[in-house]
């Protein structure tokens, strides 16, 4: 009687379990709204599949923007490679790539990458695309930097005033690009002081908390666009070279990790620097913001 | 109060309009803590029985250690399963990194300590003149475990329902292990703290709010199992 | 110590048999046998081992050394599940599994071998027996203690033991309940010609229900013999302080039965002195003395007289109110020179 009422209980798994499978081939990915229209042609040179799957290892903005939503399907069509997308920070994406852990890495940390490159972690470097940086805060700007052409010098502003500021300390791109800034401003990093707080987020969530603690933070424009409540925290300081953004598509090296697919490696990063990527890029968002999230930036 | 209501609003639509993504999501949600929660059942029951009837020297030890493994952070249990599944640690070859047996693996590794723990406590908890007479009538060691399990079966549900709550809602090693693949390893959790950290907070409701109907519907059947057989 | 004539196949023998709980030696019996078909009663105050001996037994307990013998067989590791299906245990606390009482004993039935098909009838049968079929669903929470105790009789009948132990199996039950239920084990033992070890620590039930007794003291036995024996001629202070004996020294209860001297140590039992109020002794058999504490247990009442040592008499509830006896109060008793022992 109990016991039976038991297995029952337990067929409840097995049957979850048959209907998941049933629906597991599926592995169509959720549309974004902000994808722009175009579809580009596939390129007339022939590209096969490399018959393994591809780890990309790139940033949770990247990722968060959704540009990869739109651009990692299109690749899987044209190759039919199977691309598994981990969206982790900068520092931890170059980590995966460091102990071949990942087939490519998509980031946006130049000091960083280079120090990569120099242990010979990765081969074939390509810069794909950029966007910038932007400083947002309370629409009050107490440390008023609002139009500011130089960052370092709004740093400065808002470490003079010690209001608050919110950084990502998450080893991330755009936590390198906040500290070369302190940098550029001939401050230490104000790590410890009461005004300055880490989130160990990413973006989204780091902007979030900004704006709830009336606070400023450094943003990229994407994740601002696609996040931010503009009159609440508006762009202050926008514009400044130092606050470009670029990224770079980099190839694990296989000659130090035998156990990468190089071949879909080489093939993606090709791919990113490609009639039909450069297309998508430069168009995406301009629907849903108005501008476009990203500027292609090849070499 | 305008983000609540827009919030449960989402919720609402996404629900009743049936979007595809999010069924599939809590299917595979369901699969997957459903498996790692049976496989710490036929792990963690015989472990709890053995950690309760066994006399061997440092028994008190390996209880004490079940015990501590109910506090197993999750985020240590995907740390340690993604170690041993990269491509640099030593299962890297079997590919098993981002895919739902990786998840399967982290769960088991923090749901089956908790099975054992709550089982041998239930199990040490029966009253001593019960596991002689079991004995005194003949058991072999089989029939012996058989029985004492179906003594102990209503605390044994509650171990069950302890198993499978520790992973239901754990979202560390999922990310970790599983990556949140979109179509293959995204689960409700992992896809509500993609969608926080989108800024889409209705959606994420909406996946937080189907989440919390699936821990209840299960809890619901299992303790409607479990009053039914209560002594009244 | 008297012994048993050593039949072929004793139910069991134990040899040099030592527990050991701890670092205490609990139990050390250097011979011991429970021939087929008797009853040995196990008598002896609370924590005197008679449990531990039932335990190592019925192979449930391992002892630290000696060797014990079911049926002539040794209990060694391999065997003792064979063994143990030729036996059955009535513990204390009815210790009912979580199921209707027809399936305890259906488990107990199939745990022993019989087919599947016969469980159900023999179960039924057994219950009846007992006299509770009528209970055969219930579960263990819907039944009284002496119900519960009932059905675990039943288990333990039901498949036919060639010995049964039973470990104080009448302790938790109120006396009328009690008083029926030993009744009917009685005739069952009989019926069943099933040997029993019993422990207990009311010699009542001893009297009723064995042949022999064996009297443990801290682990250690102190008496062996027939009930009656055992009963009557304690052999030693402990044994006769254990059945209820008051303990005089010969020289006054020689004195008061104006008999001659013969031991250091006069044993009075506790029913064989009637109890009249007022002092003076008029004459052989009689003494004068002064209540020290009323005490009633089982239904009965019980004075201990100061008459130069204390000495226990019982006396029903309603004459000790109607004699209103108080501490203090002067009685005088006869006792009864026939059933005094002298040691």
């Amino acid at each position: 009687m109990r016991l039976r009422s038991l297995i029952v209980s337990f067929a409840v798994f097995p049957a979850l379990l048959v209907a998941a499978c049933a629906s597991a081939p599926q592995a169509a990915p959720s549309a974004t709204p902000a994808a722009a229209a175009a579809t580009p042609s596939p390129t007339a040179t022939a590209v096969k599949s490399s018959g393994k799957e591809l780890i990309l290892a790139t940033t949770t903005s990247t990722q968060d923007s959704g540009l990869l939503d739109v651009l990692v399907p299109l690749y899987e069509k044209q190759t039919g490679d199977k691309v598994k997308v981990i969206a982790v920070g900068s520092g931890a994406a170059l980590d995966l790539g460091r102990k071949g852990n990942a087939d490519v890495l998509l980031v946006h940390s130049p000091a960083a990458e280079e120090a990569y490159m120099k242990e010979g972690a990765g081969i074939n470097r390509t810069r794909v695309m950029y966007n910038d940086f932007v400083i947002v805060g309370p629409a009050a700007d107490p440390a008023k930097i609002k139009g500011t052409k130089d960052a370092a010098a709004a740093m400065k502003a808002i470490a003079a005033a010690k209001a608050p500021f919110y950084g990502r300390g998450d080893n991330s791109g755009t936590q390198a690009a906040e500290l070369a800034l302190w940098k550029g401003a001939g401050l230490d990093v104000p790590k410890g002081q009461a005004w300055y707080h880490e989130t160990g987020q990413g973006m989204g969530p780091t902007l979030t908390v900004a704006v709830e603690k009336d606070g400023y933070t450094l943003s990229d424009r994407a994740t601002w666009l696609s996040n931010a409540d503009k009159t609440k925290q508006p762009v202050l300081v926008e514009g400044d070279k130092a606050l470009f953004n670029v990224y770079h598509v980099i190839p694990v090296n296989p000659a130090k990790f035998p156990s990468v697919n190089k071949t879909g490696a080489e093939q993606f990063r090709a791919f990113m620097v490609s009639k039909d990527a450069l297309a998508v890029i430069s168009t995406f968002g301009k629907e849903k913001y108005g501008q476009a999230l990203f500027y292609p930036y090849t070499e | 109060m305008g983000l609540l209501l827009e919030a449960l609003q989402e919720a609402w639509r996404l629900l009743v309009t049936g979007d595809g993504d999010v069924y599939s999501i809590t299917l595979r949600t369901g699969a997957i803590t459903g498996i790692s929660t049976a496989l710490s059942a036929l792990v963690g029951l015989p472990v709890g029985l053995a950690l309760a009837l066994a006399r061997f020297p440092g028994q008190r030890w390996l209880v004490a250690l079940a015990n501590a493994g109910t506090g197993m952070p999750p985020v240590v249990a995907g740390l340690f399963v993604s170690i041993l599944l990269w491509r640099s640690g030593p299962f890297g070859a079997l590919h098993l990194i981002y895919t739902p047996t990786a998840m399967v693996l982290a769960q088991f590794l923090i749901a089956m300590p908790v099975i054992a723990a709550v089982t041998a406590g239930a199990v040490m908890a029966l009253p001593p003149s019960l596991h002689l007479q079991i004995r005194a009538m003949g058991a072999g060691t089989v029939e012996y475990l058989w029985l004492v399990a179906r003594e102990a079966r209503l605390p044994l549900l509650v171990a069950l329902m302890a198993g499978f709550g520790s992973v239901i809602s754990e979202v560390g090693a999922s990310m970790m292990v599983g990556g949140n693949l979109s179509g293959e390893t995204r689960v409700l959790t992992t896809a509500a703290v993609l969608e926080v950290s989108r800024g889409r907070m209705g959606t994420a409701m909406a996946l937080g709010i189907i989440l919390l109907t699936l821990v209840l519907a299960i809890a619901f059947a299992l303790t409607i199992v479990q009053q039914r057989s209560q002594r009244r | 110590m008297s012994g048993v004539p050593q039949s072929p196949a004793a139910a069991l023998e134990l040899r040099d048999v030592r527990v050991v709980r701890g670092r205490r030696e609990v139990l050390h019996v250097r011979a011991l046998e429970v021939a087929a078909g008797e009853t040995l009663a196990v008598l002896g105050p609370n924590g005197s081992g008679k449990s531990t001996l039932l335990l190592t037994g019925a192979l449930l307990l391992e002892p630290a050394a000696g060797e014990v013998r079911l049926f002539g067989r040794l209990g060694a590791e391999a065997g003792r599940t064979a063994l143990r299906r030729e036996t059955a245990t009535v513990f204390q606390d009815a210790a009912l599994l979580d199921m209707s009482a027809r399936e305890n004993v259906e488990v107990a039935l199939g745990l022993h071998g019989t087919p599947r098909a016969d469980r159900r009838e023999r179960a039924m049968h057994w219950l009846d027996r007992l006299g509770v079929a009528h209970l055969a669903a219930s579960r263990p929470h819907q039944l009284s203690g002496g119900e519960a105790q009932r059905v675990s009789l039943a288990r333990a009948f039901a498949v036919r033991p060639r010995l049964l132990f039973l470990d104080e199996p009448f302790a938790s039950l109120d006396y009328a309940t009690r008083a029926t239920l030993v009744g009917d084990v009685q005739s069952l033992l009989v019926s069943e010609s099933t040997a029993a070890l019993l422990a207990t620590h009311d010699h009542s039930e001893a009297e009723l229900l064995a042949q022999r007794a064996f009297v443990l003291v801290g682990g250690v036995p102190a008496q062996l013999g027939p009930v009656e024996d055992v009963f009557r001629q304690p052999a030693s202070l402990e044994v006769a302080r254990f059945l209820g004996y008051s303990v005089l020294p010969a020289a006054l209860l020689a004195r008061v039965l104006a008999v001659e001297q013969r031991a250091t140590w006069g044993l009075v039992p506790p029913r064989s002195a009637q109890v009249s109020p007022g002092g003076g002794a008029p004459g052989a058999g009689f003494v004068s003395g002064t209540v020290t504490a009323v005490q009633g247990a089982l239904g009965q009442g019980r004075i201990l007289v100061d008459v130069g040592a204390l000495l226990a008499a019982e006396i029903a509830v309603s004459e000790l109110r109607a004699l209103a006896l108080r501490p203090g109060s002067a009685v005088t008793l006869r006792i009864d020179a026939a059933r005094v022992a002298w040691l």
